[in-house]
């Protein structure tokens, strides 16, 4: 007994002991009751659909996996597309070159590596299939649909509603693969994961554009045509960004048109026809109908009519003034800012632009906030794209002819401004004014202001040895012998730098939208479909209402003040002619939309992708003791301009074929097929191994 | 009112315990009336000789300890008839005085006296069997039935140099055991360890317990520990259960024996210095090299001759500076200090152990001229007690108490060291001349700072000098301070049941740690000037010649801030059964255990407030016949609140048999030679429920919906599970996003643990007198049930694959360990040991997306292989044809238009096109060593003790990345980066076309064939290191026995020596990528050992 005692004094203070230490705490708990039960308070798929506002909160986060055009952050996990390494398809066109040899449209793309192949990130093209959360918007969709009438605390119109605005999404998404891919497998509900097989194969283009056409039409009744209501529900002020009826039909137009687009449109197939996705039609419809294009017609048509009978909410953005900076703010007001009425649909990332660097785009374009970013995902305009812009007055610029009249090197020379030298030097630009802001310009200033639309502040100095050139382009040698640099990590390695979008110091601290749909767009396919329907002269008045906004005259003025070989102009008399104008139009006014990279290969334009592009050199003159003007790589910040010696105004310049990097497709013939098959992207060969019924596009 | 119920609810809990102890007190009481009734038959032969004439002895071994459970056998009974000794070693038998009796104990001669009362038989050591017992799973066990397959190692050995964690010198002293040290880092240098490899791609780290309690092997000071034991196969580790398939290291700790107490003092001081640095190019070859890369391409050059010159001779050390910044960044000596002393000794009643150890350890960035310190440093303190109290003869309570304080120091900026080492690496050696009178100094590039007006003199700028070489000192400067406190306690009680049944006994035991962390920040800002350099004539047509400085930021005080704290505790509980008794020959003991275990503030993962839990019983039965034969089994019985409920309980069993062969009478011939000889084998199921970090710990609940979520999408969040950003601004110009919410991943509600049935086969065996012993195990591992996701979906369902475990991996390997111990003549005594550990492993099954060829599966590869090109020879012309020669298919078109020096792929699925799809798995190793093996020497001689370890590892390499692949890459360039010597050594250049060259061509044109991911920059990463060498002398002078001093040593030790390694880019051990590590030291270190 004694034994035992002694026993039950040690069991039980070593018992208290440590109940001591964690009885306090814990309940006493043995074997499965002492394992934790699930953590409590976790949100499942019930919790959300039976809250109104989880619904909502539910849809806002299918907004968030919408297509964001402007690559902005280097991401480690999907959407692939907002990477900037992954780069944006405007550098794909005749319009911008990339630099920066870790970009994959230096590597993939330029060097032509680019293969099916998709093992890492950088492998996928510029709108992954698999890693752009198009699926993940297609499935959440779905869910919404299917569980909303069980929802509590919702109306049936909001319920009606919320659905329009998911067909819309899923429709979008949709389109932003349809475009690049062509035919698509069709998802129409959700899956569960434990199917066990999959046979879903692509559908044809033309059945993927029904699907969607068919999605949007469903909505189209359910959706407020734009939010411009006063009820915190409908007003602009919280609402813009949302789905509505005209960004619905105009998406259904765009669909459309690229439908109608002679890509799939067409006698004859892109490529050889042989290919397993231009015989199922997944490419190519396999003939061409007019009335795909009459189809397209009739979506415009209707667009334009239901913006008629709602008061016309939509319409461009005008100036305010004449003036060509007048004429600048009201195109940029018109894409920027995000009570613009020109903006059909937008889409969103992050808030405002910051310091913070939370929005690169800005960062990796150019100096931004406070931080001096490395430029190296800038997009720098081609000698191409500024050429493609017409003198303000809307005659069309042509080189050599200008070069001749002088107007363009020299003390007189009015390449981007010209100066009227008397008391008071005056400098005007000289050029379509969506010029100086799709690109930036040697003698530009560093600054429109936001509010008053005033140009202010510094000019670029875009000379070898300017300022802000610092030998991007070129550089001379100690004999005088100009050598390009053509920097890998620059700004202005083509001469030129991009401002669409990022604007400079101004856009500091704005919020931040990509133009998904706008009102110009509408009026420029209105355009298209018109001349693609015969009606040259209604066309023609679309492209003419959009360049009068930046005070240019119409088509037809200009053409006839072209003062060259009229037979170099495109022959508006003709569909192909006016076709052709309406889409050099299409790339002054729709700058890094990815609507270049659209019309390139909507029209099979491969001799875009053969053509080489150039860059251009400029060189201030100064003039020497003997008053001969002689070239100077000085800058003119600093020493110069508190000197207070004049602002250079006489440049020579001298173009040049762009080397770092020289595309690969620049070797081949429009015609061959290693450049055709360009004209859609691979589909990943680890999607098609799953033997699903994916078939891969012609040539990859 | 909370405070009653408090009362209440312990005291209901109090008397409920008490209550079901009682219970089982009285319930083992019933039992052994039952056992005096219906006595067991051979148990009758043992009481019938305890009626006759009873004489009684004592059993001691040759230092006078009593030896406690020898059998004492009557020589020549007809039945067994004996007895075994007590727990003093005495015993009564009943048999007459001159009787023969054979007294035997597992690691002793067997001896035949003659009984006699009151005899006292000294028992002497067999060399063979040396410790006797070894610490196995929940206790200890016989060494010689030992039929797991487990492997031990003594303080000693691990303790000869110091070093901060006993991780960095267990391969090449344990077979079986593999580490990886990748980083030097003081405080952060814990090698990586795996026991047999890596039976998963998930987490694959062992258990690590001390004192029978999961904790961190580096928290404890390398001389508190007593042994390491690493169990490896199933049957020593499926009583962990879930927890024990990547293999179990049982650390055990110092305690007290009886005696005089014995006070130890341990002091060392250690100079440390990188092992090897991967060397840079001088400003000149940097410059050199960067004009002919550009020349390859055929462009111009930025360097002119003049530049070059400059940098040649030194000429404007400021302007135009040359610099290593590994050298110039960093220390070539550090400091390293251990101290310990600890006191040990006890009576019968109370043992105790006490140590109190120092560790300190410099880091070696150079901290230049700060009002504060923000170089690496470590500084450890460590205390422990362990005390062994008999309460009563029956009765022993353990108490351990034991913790760390340590600090440790890092730069401020929030970068790991491997990102500092990398920006030193990154850098242009002209990029800075570093600190020039107590100022940093960075280059400039503009016109403006460099003016030449002398006519006819053009002024001389550098072409670019954009990278900040001291991004950790200069950029964000500042320190984190870092305060760790650990404390943990044990106590164990053990009391014996002999008075219900012989060699019964019950184990209760409360573990709990607890730790707190402080993180201090210090911030400030630094100046850095630029030298603006002017060149005129003066008025008297003399050359002027000046460098002003211009400022830009300032150097701010110190702004100290409590950045953070956290904290963790945990507990562990567990209560045991123990049967341990021979029945003549035959011995049976038995285990009954139940623990549970709750660790709060579990971190990494979403549910940090939730506390891990794990519950498990443990059975384990182990029967031997005379230490002939054995037989063994296990059972683990756990649960984890990871899975779902009723899902939550796995069984785990195991079994093993052994046999000493030698013990047999046929054998009798062959012992001449072979003096020892046991086969063993087992097999059995163990589990691992580690998730791998990233994953969710409750993966079985419904799928996750998350919302309310307020962050936009931006640079830092994404629109997913990580950094979540599920709102959307809507409106204009609104500073209110839109709450969002989304589906966060798809679940599975059948999730479950890894599963792994181990099979091991092992042979000990001793020749010529156990002078030399052999250790030899195979075995082999298939683990199943590993979690993975399913990617052979499609793309189009809109979600990841839930994870589900299906995954198996098979692996197998070998270890041998060979021991041999002599002496010649009379002092000089020596030991050799060596062993090789062997380990593959193969992915059988892991639902990678589909693959367009089969080289690129990772299924029927080990795991870690890596995806590349397979590099052929570099390009010359006519390669064409010599390519067509020998692969019979046509030369593939290959990433870029090749050049002589660029490096030809091999187009592996010959379709005349090199692309992703040409990339292997076949080729090559992977990170972790396939072999690796130790060498042990010791020597002793009188007072001399010589001892050294050597390790090696092959079938192993490293990848180079980064700047180590590419020159002149940095963070966001590949144009003005850094430039290593390497490059400038072994690059294929038109004037050295080697065919053998390490790097191809330099070239930015074709950087994406150069520098793409190919075999030619997988480096072979095998080495053999002398990992410690020691001498030692033992002092005896008269006086030290005036002092009462037992030893003095004093020896000189070294870590890291010496490495030979066909590997050229830093420590084999370390990585040249992405993540280059903070280099492995090598450690001169010179101790004193007092003993009192």
């Amino acid at each position: 007994m004694k034994l035992h005692h002694k026993i039950v004094t040690g069991v039980v203070s070593l018992i208290i002991g440590s109940m001591a230490i964690t009885a306090c705490t814990d309940d006493v708990k043995f074997g499965d009751s002492f394992i934790e039960k699930a953590p409590g308070g976790t949100v499942s798929l019930d919790t959300v659909f039976a809250s109104a506002e989880y619904t909502k909160q539910f849809l806002v986060g299918c907004y968030v996996l919408q297509y964001y055009g402007l690559p902005f952050k280097n991401p480690t996990e999907a959407p692939w597309s907002v990477s900037y390494w992954n780069t944006k398809m405007d550098a794909l066109t005749d319009c911008y070159q990339q630099h920066f040899s870790n970009g994959a449209a230096f590597g993939k793309y330029y060097g032509g590596l680019l293969t099916s192949a998709d093992i890492t990130n950088t492998d996928h093209p510029l709108i992954s299939y698999t890693h752009d959360y198009v699926w993940e918007t297609v499935r959440r969709c779905y869910l919404l649909m299917d569980n909303i009438d069980k929802v509590p605390g919702l109306t049936d119109a909001e319920k009606k509603n919320m659905i329009a605005q998911a067909k819309c999404l899923i429709a979008m998404r949709y389109f932003d693969l349809y475009s690049i891919y062509g035919g698509l497998p069709i998802v129409d509900h959700t899956y569960t994961g434990l199917e066990g097989t999959y046979e879903t194969s692509r559908a044809t283009a033309e059945e993927t554009a029904n699907f969607m056409v068919g999605l949007l039409d469903e909505a189209i009744p359910d959706l407020l045509w734009a939010y411009n209501g006063n009820t915190i529900d409908t007003d602009a002020a919280n609402n813009t960004g949302r789905w509505t009826a005209a960004a619905a039909k105009a998406l259904k137009a765009k669909i459309l048109l690229f439908n109608a687009s002679p890509l799939y449109n067409d006698e004859e197939p892109y490529y050889n026809g042989s290919t397993e996705a231009e015989q199922n039609g997944i490419v190519w419809h396999g003939n061409f109908k007019q009335e795909r294009w009459e189809r397209a017609l009739a979506a415009c048509e209707d667009f334009f009519r239901s913006n008629d009978a709602n008061g016309n909410w939509y319409q461009l953005n005008q100036a305010t003034g004449t003036k060509p900076e007048d004429y600048r703010q009201a195109y940029r007001m018109g894409y920027i800012y995000q009570g613009s009425r020109e903006i059909i649909h937008c889409t969103r990332v992050t808030g405002q632009t910051s310091q913070k660097a939370s929005y690169q785009w800005a960062n990796f374009v150019g100096p931004f906030g406070s931080s001096n970013g490395p430029f190296r995902h800038s997009y720098c305009p081609t000698e191409e794209y500024v050429e493609m812009f017409p003198w303000s007055d809307g005659t069309p610029f042509d080189w050599d002819v200008d070069s001749l009249n002088g107007k363009i090197g020299g003390d007189k020379g009015q390449l981007f401004y010209k100066w009227t030298r008397g008391k008071v030097t005056q400098k005007t630009a000289s050029r379509d004014p969506r010029l100086y802001e799709n690109a930036i310009v040697c003698s530009q200033t560093l600054s429109l202001n936001w509010t008053t639309g005033k140009p202010e502040g510094d000019v670029y100095e875009l000379w070898v040895g300017g300022e802000h050139e610092g030998k991007d382009a070129a550089d001379v040698d100690e004999n005088g012998n100009v050598f390009v640099t053509e920097k890998d990590i620059s700004r202005f390695a083509t001469g030129y730098g991009v401002i669409k979008y990022y604007l400079g110091q101004e856009y500091y601290g704005k919020y931040t939208q990509w133009v998904y749909l706008s009102y110009d767009e509408m009026l420029l396919m209105y355009a298209e479909c018109l001349a693609q329907c015969g009606r040259f002269d209604e066309a023609i008045a679309k492209v003419d209402e959009v360049r009068a906004r930046v005070g240019m005259n119409g088509l037809k003025w200009g053409q006839a003040a072209y003062k060259g070989d009229k037979s170099k102009q495109n022959d508006l008399a003709t569909k192909d002619g006016l076709v052709q104008e309406i889409l050099r139009e299409r790339a002054c006014e729709l700058g890094m939309s990815n609507n270049r990279y659209y019309d390139m290969i909507r029209y099979k334009r491969t001799d875009w992708m053969t053509k080489r592009l150039h860059g251009i050199i400029t060189f201030r003159m100064m003039q020497n003791s003997k008053r001969e003007w002689v070239r100077s790589i000085r800058p003119y910040i600093g020493d110069d301009k508190n000197n207070r010696v004049e602002e250079p105004y006489c440049f020579t310049y001298q173009k040049f074929e762009l080397q770092n990097r020289a595309r690969y497709l620049w070797d081949y013939s429009p015609y061959d097929p290693e450049v055709k098959k360009w004209l859609l992207m691979p589909m990943p060969l680890s999607e098609i191994n799953k033997h699903y019924g994916l078939v891969q596009n012609p040539g990859w | 009112m909370n405070k009653l119920r408090l009362i209440k609810g312990k005291a209901l809990r109090v008397a409920v315990m008490l209550s079901a102890l009682f219970f089982a007190v009285q319930n083992s009481k019933a039992e052994q009336t039952e056992h005096s009734d219906g006595m067991h038959s051979d148990l009758a032969a043992v009481q019938t000789v305890q009626q006759q004439e009873s004489i009684s002895g004592t059993v001691v071994d040759n230092t006078g300890e009593a030896v406690i459970g020898a059998s004492v056998i009557v020589v020549g009974a007809q039945t067994t008839t004996g007895t075994v000794t007590d727990f003093d070693g005495n015993f009564t038998l009943k048999v007459k005085p001159g009787t023969q009796l054979k007294i035997t104990f597992v690691g002793y001669k067997e001896q035949i006296v003659k009984a006699a009362n009151g005899m006292k038989v000294t028992l002497e050591e067999e060399s063979t069997m040396l410790q006797g017992v070894e610490v196995v799973a929940y206790g200890v066990q016989k060494k010689v039935t030992v039929t797991g397959a487990l492997s031990s190692v003594k303080a000693e050995e691990l303790t000869r140099t110091p070093v901060s964690s006993v991780n960095n010198v267990l391969a090449g002293q344990l077979s079986g055991v593999t580490t990886v040290q990748t980083s030097g880092e003081p405080g952060a240098d814990a090698a990586q360890i795996f026991v047999r490899g890596q039976g998963t791609w998930g987490d694959s780290s062992p258990l690590i317990q001390v004192d029978g309690v999961e904790r961190e092997m580096w928290d404890i000071d390398p001389n508190e520990i007593e042994s390491v034991t690493v169990l490896k196969d199933a049957s020593a580790t499926a009583v962990f259960g879930v927890r024990g398939a990547n293999g179990v290291v049982l650390i055990t700790t110092k305690r007290g024996a009886e005696g005089k107490a014995k006070i130890s003092f341990n002091i060392s001081f250690s100079a440390l210095t990188p092992t090897k640095m991967v060397e840079q190019a001088s400003s000149a070859d940097y410059a050199r090299f960067h004009n002919a890369m550009r020349k390859n391409d055929g462009k111009d050059p930025y360097f002119s001759d003049e530049i070059i010159n400059m940098f040649e001779t030194g000429a404007d050390p400021i302007r135009f500076p040359s610099m290593k910044w590994t050298d110039y960044l960093m220390k070539d000596v550090t400091l390293q200090q251990q101290h310990n002393v600890n006191i040990s000794g006890g009576n019968k009643t109370v043992k105790y152990f006490i140590s109190a150890g120092m560790f300190t350890q410099d880091g070696i960035f150079e901290e230049f001229d700060r009002p504060y310190d923000y170089g690496y440093q470590y500084q450890r303190f460590n205390y422990r007690t362990n005390l062994d109290i008999n309460v009563t003869k029956s009765t022993l309570v353990s108490f351990n108490i034991s913790g760390k304080v340590d600090e440790s120091r890092k730069p401020h900026t929030g970068q790991s060291s491997d990102q500092m080492i990398r920006e030193m690496y990154w850098a242009s050696p002209f990029s800075s001349p570093g600190f020039v009178d107590g100022k940093y100094i960075v280059t400039s590039t503009a016109e403006s700072d460099n003016i030449n007006d002398v006519p006819g003199e053009r002024a001389l700028i550098l072409p670019f000098a954009t990278s900040t070489p001291m991004a950790y000192a200069m950029s964000q400067p500042g320190a984190y301070h870092y305060n760790n406190n650990k404390l943990q306690m044990d106590l164990v009680l053990d009391q014996k049941l002999d008075f219900i049944t012989k060699g019964l006994s019950v184990k209760l035991k409360g573990s709990y740690n607890s730790s707190y962390r402080v993180t201090k920040e210090i911030t400030n800002s630094a100046a850095t000037y630029t030298p603006v350099y002017h060149k005129w004539v003066d008025e008297s047509g003399k050359v002027q010649e000046q460098i002003q400085y211009r400022l830009s930021g300032d150097n701010t005080e110190p702004v100290y801030s409590n950045a953070s704290s956290g904290k963790a505790r945990n507990w562990y509980a567990e209560g045991s059964l123990n049967y341990n008794r021979s029945f003549g020959l035959h011995t049976i003991t038995a285990l009954a255990l139940y623990n549970q275990s709750k660790e709060y503030y579990y971190g990494g993962d979403d549910y940090n407030d939730i506390p891990r839990t794990y519950v498990g019983f443990v059975g384990r039965v182990t029967y031997d016949w005379n230490n002939r034969y054995m037989a063994e089994f296990n059972f683990g019985y756990n649960g984890s609140e990871n899975f779902a409920p009723g899902k939550r309980f796995g069984s785990f069993p195991a079994g093993s048999v052994g046999w000493v062969v030698s013990d047999e009478p046929f054998f009798k011939p062959l012992k001449k030679y072979v003096s020892f000889l046991k086969l063993r084998a087992s097999w059995g199921l163990v589990g691992n429920d580690k998730v791998r970090s990233g994953l969710s710990r409750f993966m079985y609940m419904s799928d996750p919906y998350i919302v309310n979520q307020t962050n936009t999408f931006d640079r830092f969040t994404y629109t997913s599970v990580n950094e979540p950003a599920f709102a959307y601004i809507f409106g204009i110009e609104n500073g209110t996003a839109t709450k969002g919410a989304y589906e966060s991943a798809k679940n599975n509600p059948d999730v479950s643990w890894e599963k792994a049935f181990k099979q091991d086969y092992g042979l000990d065996v001793n020749f010529l007198e156990d002078r030399l012993r052999l250790v030899f195990d195979y075995y082999k591992e298939h683990r199943t049930d590993i979690l993975a996701q399913d990617w052979t979906i499609p793309g189009f369902l809109g979600f990841n694959p839930p994870y589900t475990n299906f995954g198996i991996v098979d692996s197998q390997g070998w270890e041998v360990s060979v021991n041999w111990q002599d002496k010649i003549g009379k002092d000089l005594r020596y030991s050799v040991k060596l062993n090789v550990s062997h380990n593959q492993n193969e992915i059988i099954e892991d639902r990678q997306a589909p693959q367009e060829n089969d080289y690129m599966y990772t299924a029927g590869r080990r795991i870690g292989s890596r995806l590349q090109f397979k590099f052929w020879k570099y390009y010359y012309e006519g390669a064409e044809a010599d390519y067509e020669k020998e692969f019979g298919s046509p030369y593939p078109t290959q990433l870029e238009t090749l050049k002589p020096g660029d490096p030809i792929f091999v187009d592996l699925d010959k379709n005349g096109l090199i692309d992703a799809n040409d990339q292997s798995r076949d080729y090559g190793y992977t990170d972790d060593p396939q072999y690796i093996a130790g060498l042990n020497l010791a020597l002793y001689y009188k007072q001399f003790s010589f001892s050294a370890q050597l390790t090696g590892a092959w079938a192993v390499s490293r990848v180079l990345g980064d700047v180590f692949r590419r020159p002149f890459q940095n963070r966001s360039t590949v144009l003005d980066g850094g430039l290593l010597q390497y490059h400038l050594d072994n690059t294929w250049t038109v004037d050295n076309p080697d065919p053998n060259a390490e790097y191809p061509r330099a070239t930015w044109d074709n950087a994406n064939q150069n520098y793409a991911g190919s075999t030619l920059f997988e480096k072979d990463a095998k080495y053999l290191r002398l990992k410690t060498i020691q001498i030692a002398y033992d002092f005896k002078f008269p006086f030290m026995k005036v002092l009462g001093l037992t030893q003095l040593q004093l020896a000189l030790s070294g870590y890291n020596l010496f490495t030979l390694t066909p590997y050229k880019f830093g420590d084999p051990e370390a990585r040249a990528s992405t993540t280059p590590s903070y280099p492995l030291q090598r450690t001169y270190t010179a101790s004193i050992k007092l003993g009192f």
